[in-house]
């Protein structure tokens, strides 16, 4: 389902800069920047292409329709843990390991059509 | 082919995405005309609501346990509490009008890694409910082997796959099977587990059909 766009790394690495330099109260929808290097929040279109800034990520939420996949990344991007929700509402608590930054790289790319992100000021 | 539909849908849906922020802590809700809110859910009993503890496991020298409740908003909860390294309580709450909307299994596949090794899954758990008509309900794995999956009277499953098992890929589910009391096939439906950490990339892999006679 990934769809590579043209210059899209670059318009990433760009927007990667504007991310970092962001003052700590920079609001929430500037983590998710799409290929246009626009910032999103909660939807986009199907086969965009997405990169995670610097995002703190506690559990994100990649959706395939009404199942979806909820899944967390340590800060190398690795997925350590994964949940496929056939239908319904999820949520996962921990005490630990609630705020991780994560950095998705330009090239990392899905078509993903929505996104969710929770416990996450940092952006 | 089935995901392509369910993404085309979706677009059309996002035209009427609601993004809205609740509560001071930054946490962020959506919601759409034809879908329920995610993320914020309540994850906790309602007040004097009643937990009932369906399953308690030791597994691996650790406890797993799967309880059931209702929340303030009248949904249907189940609840896995995970040890260990990437430990929590994992979380699902539904309308119970909608559980079986799709078929008679509503599930969860889980899965998570070590600290000190990406290359493989730690564990990995396959739960959720069955409706009153499911009698039998079984794991298939790659290689088409069946493993029986208890269900409790109340319909509720946890089924784990130890450390050993996890790591092996024949072992992986493939797939959920259930059968009625006559003994016929009335699901058999995917079991869509992520590739391991180390190939984490392939976010929103399509759920492999299960092909097991």
């Amino acid at each position: 389902m990934s769809l590579k766009i043209a210059g899209a790394v670059a318009t990433a690495a760009v927007a990667s800069v504007v991310a970092l330099s962001a003052p700590h109260a920079a609001r929430a929808t500037d983590c998710l920047v799409d290929e246009k290097g626009s910032s999103q929040y909660g939807s986009m279109s199907y086969g965009t292409e997405v990169y995670l800034l610097r995002a703190s990520i506690h559990t994100s939420l990649w959706d395939a329709n009404s199942d979806y996949f909820a899944r967390r990344y340590d800060s190398a991007f690795n997925l350590t843990l994964n949940n496929y929700v056939l239908s319904g509402s999820y949520v996962y608590g921990t005490s630990g390991n609630v705020v991780r930054q994560t950095a998705m790289t330009p090239g990392d790319s899905a078509g993903l059509s929505y996104w969710f992100e929770d416990e996450s000021t940092m952006c | 082919m089935r995901y392509l539909r369910k993404h085309r849908l979706l677009l059309a849906m996002s035209l009427v995405t609601v993004v809205g922020l609740t509560g001071a802590a930054g946490a962020i809700a959506f919601t759409s005309a034809n879908r329920q809110s995610r993320g914020a859910i309540d994850p906790s009993p309602a007040k004097n609501a009643r937990v009932t503890v369906h399953d308690a496991q030791l597994v691996g020298g650790q406890n797993w346990q799967v309880n059931s409740f209702t929340n303030a908003e009248g949904q249907a909860c189940l609840a896995v509490v995970v040890p260990g390294e990437e430990g929590g309580t994992g979380t699902n709450c539904d309308d119970p009008s909608s559980f079986f909307a799709r078929g008679p299994i509503h599930y969860v596949v889980s899965s998570k890694s070590s600290a000190s090794d990406r290359s493989h899954w730690e564990a990995v758990w396959v739960w959720g409910r069955v409706a009153p008509s499911v009698t039998r309900l079984e794991l298939t794995t790659a290689t088409c082997a069946r493993t029986p999956v208890r269900v409790d009277s109340d319909g509720v499953f946890l089924h784990i796959l130890t450390p050993a098992l996890a790591r092996s890929t024949a072992s992986l589910p493939q797939g959920l099977v259930a059968y009625d009391a006559t003994g016929s096939r009335v699901a058999n439906d995917p079991v869509p587990l992520a590739a391991t950490p180390a190939a984490q990339h392939s976010l929103n892999a399509p759920p492999t059909p299960p092909h097991c006679q």
